[in-house]
């Protein structure tokens, strides 16, 4: 017995180790809790397999750094363009919500003037000279646009007339403009005058009132719509408001000055009125 | 053959005095088309001519002010203005360098500034002449147009001295 411990006491251990290993591991989780020996193993070998896990990810990176790059700066290109596209497109949408808007507000006027024909057509740049109020339209006479036929807003407020037509492009003069010279209507009473550009007064975004009827009055805030003479500008058109009453150096004669319902510095879009109904 | 008859150093100086007048005019229209300085917009172009007469000379000045002008009357919409005013701008301005100033940067601010205040009073007649209007607020229009465009002249002088330093027609004719 002695000789075969000697022998074979190694073994007989190593036997025995196992069959206790194997007992403690198969009894040890009844309750789904993990036994001693179980849950000593496994909490030895967390750290271990972290650190393991960590060392892999780090080859993986460096392997991935090497050999993926061209792959992943290629993917990031497509992404950079299915960015730009979306970014493109949500501009693209809000620039329709912003139309889709002014055409609403153009529809409420458009169905109380039933006869006009319109034309939608965007500021492409404004005059960039001292000398003029004017700017350039995407819009010419291939849309059926005519010199001296009149510009307003979705709301219906004056803008200016066309000055110069090409084939896909139009100039606008405003009201403010100092060559500018519109019949107007004064007031509740609708005495007749004219808008005349004035160049001190365009400075400050406004323009002058005069040549009233013999006898008229014009008083502060009387409203300026246009009067329809010459056929090209339809009557009605809401031009702005009197804003003060000045008198001429010689102050003999007493002019208007009319401040625009239009905001020209907000304008992206106007409408040109291509046709309409002229009432006699 | 034909293409002995051209002169390349010309032909490069012409281009490279083009692409400098429409990348100006460009600047003049987008970007100080829609900045007010004391209410006016700078007008800095007529002095990129002044330039070009001064260090080439008043031939070249008239010459690359007809393109100049007819360029910016039709970027502008004045009728014929530039077309008549950028040629006398750019002749005078290599007269005035030959015979009367020097080509320093001083020289140039001083000429491109009265290049655009002359500029200013055509403007200010056509006005007068066109729309039957001088007031205050024109003649104000004129001196605080040329006074906010200094800063924009000043740039103008660098380009051309460097294109002429390099290409110039008195040096391509010297090395011919």
């Amino acid at each position: 017995m002695k000789k075969y411990i000697k022998d074979h006491g190694v073994k007989l251990g190593i036997i025995v180790l196992a069959a206790i290993l194997l007992v403690l591991i198969s009894t040890g989780s009844k309750d789904g809790k993990a036994g001693f020996l179980t849950n000593l193993v496994g909490s030895a070998r967390t750290p271990v397999q972290r650190a393991a896990s960590s060392i892999s990810e780090l080859f993986d990176g460096v392997y991935g750094y090497l050999y993926k790059y061209d792959s992943l700066k290629a993917e990031n290109d497509a992404l950079r363009i299915q960015l730009a596209d979306a970014q493109s497109q949500v501009r693209a949408a809000a620039d329709a919500n912003e139309e889709n808007k002014r055409l609403r507000e153009l529809l409420k006027f458009a169905e109380k003037h039933t006869d006009y024909v319109f034309e939608a057509a965007k500021i492409v740049s404004w005059n960039s000279s001292n000398w003029e109020s004017s700017f350039t339209i995407s819009k010419g006479t291939n849309q059926g646009i005519k010199a001296g036929s009149a510009v307003i807003t979705e709301y219906g407020a004056f803008v200016g007339v066309v000055h110069e037509v090409g084939d896909n492009w139009a100039t606008i003069r405003t009201i403010i403009d100092v060559g500018i010279s519109v019949g107007v209507l004064v007031g509740a009473d609708g005495t007749a005058g004219m808008a005349v550009g004035d160049y001190g007064l365009m400075k400050a975004g406004e323009v002058k009132l005069t040549y009233l009827a013999e006898g008229a009055q014009m008083f502060k805030d009387d409203s300026i719509l246009t009067s329809g003479k010459g056929g090209l500008i339809p009557q009605g058109l809401n031009i702005g408001k009197v804003s003060t009453i000045k008198s001429e150096a010689s102050g003999q004669i007493e002019y208007g000055v009319i401040k625009p319902e239009c905001v020209f510095s907000a304008l992206v879009q106007v409408y040109i009125i291509k046709d309409f109904k002229v009432v006699e | 053959m034909l293409l002995d008859l051209l002169d390349l150093k010309k032909l490069r100086l012409i281009m490279f005095y083009v692409a400098y007048l429409l990348l100006m005019l460009f600047f003049q229209d987008s970007v100080l088309g829609n900045l007010k300085i004391l209410g006016v917009k700078p007008l800095f172009f007529p002095a990129a001519l002044v330039a070009i007469g001064m260090f080439e000379n008043g031939i070249w000045g008239g010459a690359l002010g007809v393109f100049a002008g007819i360029l910016a009357d039709i970027v502008t919409g004045y009728t014929a203005l530039f077309t008549m005013l950028l040629p006398a701008v750019g002749f005078f301005a290599g007269v005035f360098s030959r015979w009367f100033i020097n080509k320093r940067f001083f020289a140039f601010l001083i000429a491109g500034t009265a290049a655009i205040f002359v500029t200013g009073v055509l403007q200010a007649v056509k006005v007068w002449v066109f729309n039957g209007q001088f007031s205050f607020a024109v003649i104000f229009t004129v001196f605080i147009q040329a006074i906010v465009s200094i800063p924009f002249v000043a740039p103008l002088y660098y380009p051309c001295k460097w294109i002429n330093e390099r290409f110039g027609y008195l040096r391509s004719r010297k090395e011919s």
